[in-house]
């Protein structure tokens, strides 16, 4: 049987014949209290029995206590006593009261009596007899003289007596009672084997501050970008996806950029060389040029042939109208896309754009404006205002705004209803298309609360760790 | 998007509006012709114009829209005579061939409406003329050029390319040669590239030289207050650009006047400008309810406002808007009278479910559920460092800003080591992915990546990482040697997913790390996730 620590050590001092419970303590060196519980199981065991008795015993008195530090008043006497007398004036202001006190006792030993105004004394015996008085009070010893005089009491005090059962003197001569392990951290072993039942378990201290386990976790934009594509999808939307990588045509001319607007500079603008040529559409070439020298008066295939990095993903919105055609679907694409910027807290030359149409015989502004309301509650950006805006593929166009809670309205959602001369262009007829390119980034930060772009598009892990989880995704709603 | 400076008290002179001192007010109002407010200081307003709004980059143009908007006056119908003017254009350089012109008499002009001018001037040849390249403008003083231009049947200015000649450039007390004004004045400097040195366009009448094309105007012959009667001239590559932009900087000078008269210039082998075209449109209510999914009965009221002129279903578009060619235009113009914040918005309900492909997310999940840190890299990187670890040629930027991004990423290991030279200083192991794209000369792709960094790591610690994914996805991996950069050599594979190339894995060999600034041995992982997605029938 394995027992806890002090469980074992109570055991361990009474095996050998009964022992007091202060006694016990006072061995261990541990309180009493500590004792009761353990000898409490170890009875309930059937290990030990416990015995209360009553005992009436002697202990000092307060007058016995007070002597044991003070000198007796017979002690006293002898020290003024000269020869065998002193003078009874002289031994009352000595002693004072306790004069009396030691007349008392001469008289009541027969070692003394009072003559001619003096106290005559056998000093031999009275010596004799403080030593004796002197030696008890110290030792704690109760004779009977110090009962006289009042110097012990009579107390009753009950005595916790823990006792060996038989039990636990056989087991403990077989040598099976055995100090149980203190478990610190459970093994699959004590558990099996049921160690778990004898032994311990260690208590934790809880002021001790825990370690940290460090947090695993998808990228905080990406974890943005999940919801924002879980909304689009209740919202009806698919997802599509295309190259960063493509023509001019597809990037500026379908969404009729003039040929010469500085939007489309080199200061604006990545272009590339060292990228394979993909087939170019030639249909959409021959009515993009139909169109611009409509609207401009110029167009030249070279300028449309430049490859660059996408500026937009109205590329890919526009190529899957080109591709699908009529309809009533709706897609968006949430995505990279480059500008010619140099990395600071508010610029990134790479940043998401996220970017939908919805295709439609009857589709209209007011669904574009009900689609950006709609996005703003479910994202949790609240109320959204309108202004006219310019775009040249969109007409009408508009700007909508939130506002940011540090910096007042913000400009977040640009969009329109594609225009009649670029849906010409990718070929689709009868159908309306309202369009939105979101700055999703402006809102990612908002709602992560960062104000450094570059703790958005971040590999330090110890950023990615402290960003804050959007309100959106934590809040009930 | 320009942005224009203009007085309140100019624009109220301009429209007999008084207008707010208010910010939000003046917002608000401006919001109406898409421009928006960005300073506002004492009797100065500073706003972004709508690239389309030509007609709103001066204080011409703005207080005309104001004033129409609020009612004051009506849009003129701009008549234009026929004037003594001849634009001899035969001698023009090949490389800029045209130019146009127009003449604007009557004019009152001070200090404010020069500035106005020389800014509309300014901002037109910028957004509409690509700074300068294909339409740039000038203007004169025709009294100056010759007190007697008026009194002559024909008046001949010639626009020519000249082998040199001198002048004395505006703002400036020297005549110059022509090279001088390309060397030494602020403006040759900046638009010198767009003229061909000994083949300078220059305008010159009766032998003397009224400018040098696209660069600067003569001192002697500039527009002053005391200038009564100007040449607008446009010069440029693009003819039907440069007739609207002359259409603009034409109107625009009329408003200085109380009585304009405006009269066109023959140019010889071209015909009269300016043109000033009215557009002919047609809408209806239900053109309107069509795009934008309102009714709004009195359209006409509201087109009126914003300038056009309407009878019925007719709409005259007045030539200073060079922003509209067809009905969806005018719409804008109804709802931007009509208020955006006032138009109804209605969700459009789902015509079909939504869906999308969620493997990269769940491979995202898979990858963290193996306790690696999801990070975030761009796909700009620098060139010489792919070159370096690689050895190929990434799709390079012509136009880069930073040598750290001046080409794509055709593998994320770049990426990954740049996390662990981020991360090393706060953590001694390191441990990350990425699921992000790569751009290859034939195309954009995705990858996984996993980086493993740390005293003793080995290329168990990423090849375990792939043996859970086999696991997972229950596809079939085969390792071959690999031997390419930047690994160390016998210490990477390349991997083979259901017979495949899939990618590779590998540890870093150290003259890349010590190159890259890494200070950990460093294992990496690289492969294609779309060969996880077909999982071996057994």
């Amino acid at each position: 049987m394995k027992l806890p620590e002090l469980h074992y050590e109570i055991v361990k001092r009474i095996v050998n014949g009964g022992k007091e419970i202060d006694e016990i303590a006072k061995d261990i060196g541990r309180k009493k209290e500590d004792l009761m519980r353990p000898i409490a199981e170890l009875e309930k065991e059937g290990l030990v029995k416990v015995l209360r008795k009553v005992e009436e015993r002697y202990e000092l008195s307060s007058l016995g206590k007070r002597y044991l530090k003070e000198k007796l008043p017979e002690e006293k006497l002898l020290e003024i006593v000269s020869g065998n007398e002193i003078e009874m004036s002289k031994l009352k202001d000595v002693l004072g009261r306790e004069s009396g006190i030691v007349i008392g006792l001469v008289k009541r030993l027969g070692i003394g009596r009072i003559e001619d105004k003096k106290l005559k004394i056998n000093v031999e015996k009275l010596k004799e007899y403080a030593s004796k008085i002197r030696e008890c009070l110290e030792r704690g010893e109760v004779c009977e003289e110090l009962k006289k005089r009042g110097f012990v009491k009579r107390t009753k005090i009950t005595k916790i007596i823990v006792e060996p059962t038989e039990r636990l003197v056989e087991l403990w001569s077989k040598g099976e009672i055995k100090k149980a392990k203190v478990i610190t951290a459970l093994t699959s072993g004590i558990i099996e084997s049921g160690a778990w039942k004898d032994a311990e378990f260690k208590e934790f201290d809880l002021s001790i501050e825990f370690p940290v386990r460090r947090v695993r976790r998808r990228h905080p934009l990406m974890e943005l970008h999940e919801h924002v594509k879980e909304v689009l999808i209740s919202m009806g939307f698919e997802e599509v996806k295309g190259e960063y990588i493509d023509y001019a045509l597809w990037n500026f001319d379908v969404l009729l950029v003039p040929q010469f607007h500085p939007a489309r500079s080199e200061t604006d603008v990545f272009y590339v060389k060292g990228a394979k040529e993909r087939p170019i559409e030639e249909d959409v070439m021959r009515r993009t040029e139909e169109e611009h020298k409509k609207l401009w008066g110029y167009w030249r295939a070279e300028i449309a042939r430049r490859l660059l990095l996408r500026t937009h993903t109205t590329v890919v919105t526009a190529r899957t109208l080109y591709l699908r055609g009529g309809g009533e679907y709706r897609v968006f694409s949430l995505d990279r896309v480059f500008r010619s910027e140099t990395l600071d807290p508010t610029h990134s030359m790479e940043f998401h754009q996220l970017e939908g149409i919805v295709v439609g015989r009857n589709v209209t502004f007011k669904h574009l404006l009900g689609f950006f309301e709609e996005f703003a509650k479910k994202m949790g950006l609240g109320e959204v205002f309108f202004k006219p805006a310019y775009f040249p593929f969109t007409e009408p166009s508009v700007e909508g705004f939130i506002k940011h809670p540090k910096v007042g309205w913000i400009e977040v959602f640009p969009g329109g209803m594609f225009r009649p001369e670029m849906l010409k262009i990718v070929g689709l007829e009868g159908y309306q298309v309202a369009a939105w390119g979101i700055g999703i980034d402006r809102i990612a930060m908002m709602l992560l609360d960062l104000d450094d772009i570059r703790e958005l598009y971040t590999n330090d892990l110890d950023v990615i760790r402290r960003t804050k989880v959007p309100d959106v995704v934590i809040k009930r709603r | 998007m320009p942005v224009i400076s203009v007085k309140l008290w100019d624009l109220e002179r301009l429209s007999g509006v008084s207008l707010p001192r208010d910010k939000e007010e003046l917002t608000k109002l401006l919001a109406i012709f898409k421009a928006e407010l960005e300073e506002l200081n004492e009797d100065e307003v500073v706003y972004e114009a709508s690239h389309d709004r030509a007609d709103l980059f001066s204080a011409e143009g703005l207080g005309r829209a104001i004033a129409i908007y609020f009612g004051k006056r009506e849009v003129s119908m701009y008549k234009v005579r026929k004037g003594n003017v001849i634009l001899d254009i035969s001698e023009a350089p090949n490389y800029r061939p045209y130019a146009f012109g127009a003449v604007v008499r009557n004019l009152v002009l001070d200090d404010e409406s020069i500035r106005q001018l020389f800014q509309l001037q300014e901002k037109l040849a910028i957004s509409y003329g690509n700074k300068r390249e294909i339409v740039s403008i000038g203007l004169y003083d025709l009294d100056v050029l010759d007190p007697n231009w008026y009194d002559k049947d024909t008046f001949i200015i010639k626009y020519k390319a000249v082998a040199d000649g001198k002048m004395k450039p505006l703002g400036y007390d020297e005549v110059m040669s022509f090279d001088e004004v390309l060397e030494k004045t602020q403006k040759g400097q900046e638009y010198g590239h767009l003229v061909v040195r000994g083949q300078y366009p220059i305008f010159e009448c009766e032998g003397k030289v009224m400018s040098l094309a696209p660069i600067l105007n003569a001192e002697d012959y500039k527009v002053t207050e005391n200038t009564r009667n100007v040449f607008v001239d446009v010069t440029g590559t693009i003819p039907e650009i440069m007739l609207r932009v002359l259409d603009v900087m034409v109107t625009s000078i009329a408003e200085r006047s109380p009585e304009p008269i405006i009269e066109s210039v023959k140019v010889i082998g071209f015909g009269y400008t300016p043109r000033l075209r009215y557009k002919e449109l047609e809408i209806d209510e239900d053109d309107i309810e069509r795009v934008a999914g309102v009714k709004i009965k009195d359209y006409g009221q509201h087109l009126r406002k914003m300038g056009l002129i309407v009878s019925d279903r007719k709409v005259i578009v007045p030539p200073f808007r060079i922003d509209i060619f067809d009905k969806v235009d005018l719409v804008e113009d109804v709802l931007a009278s009509y208020g955006y914040q006032n138009l109804p918005r209605e969700a459009p309900a789902p015509t079909h479910w939504g869906s999308r492909d969620p493997f990269y997310d769940y491979l995202a999940k898979v990858m963290i559920g193996m306790g690696l840190n999801e990070v975030f890299n761009f796909v700009l990187v620098d060139e010489e460092t792919v070159k370096e670890l690689l050895d190929t040629k990434p799709v390079k930027i012509i136009n880069p800003r930073m040598k750290s991004f001046s080409a794509a990423r055709p593998s994320l290991i770049p990426s990954l080591l740049l996390t662990v030279r981020q991360n090393q200083e706060k953590f001694s192991k390191i441990e990350a992915f990425e699921i992000g794209p790569i751009i290859k000369p034939e195309g954009t792709s995705w990858r996984l990546g996993v980086v493993i960094a740390g005293d003793k790591v080995t290329l168990t610690d990423v090849g375990a990482v792939l043996m859970g994914l086999r696991e997972l996805f229950n596809v079939n991996v085969k390792l071959e040697r690999y031997e390419g950069l930047p690994f160390i050599p016998g210490r990477a594979a390349k991997i083979i997913i259901n017979g495949k190339t899939a990618g590779v894995m590998g540890e870093v060999h150290p003259r890349h790390l010590t190159k890259m600034g890494v200070k950990y041995p460093t294992a990496v992982l690289e492969l294609n996730p779309e060969l996880l997605r077909t999982p071996l029938h057994s």
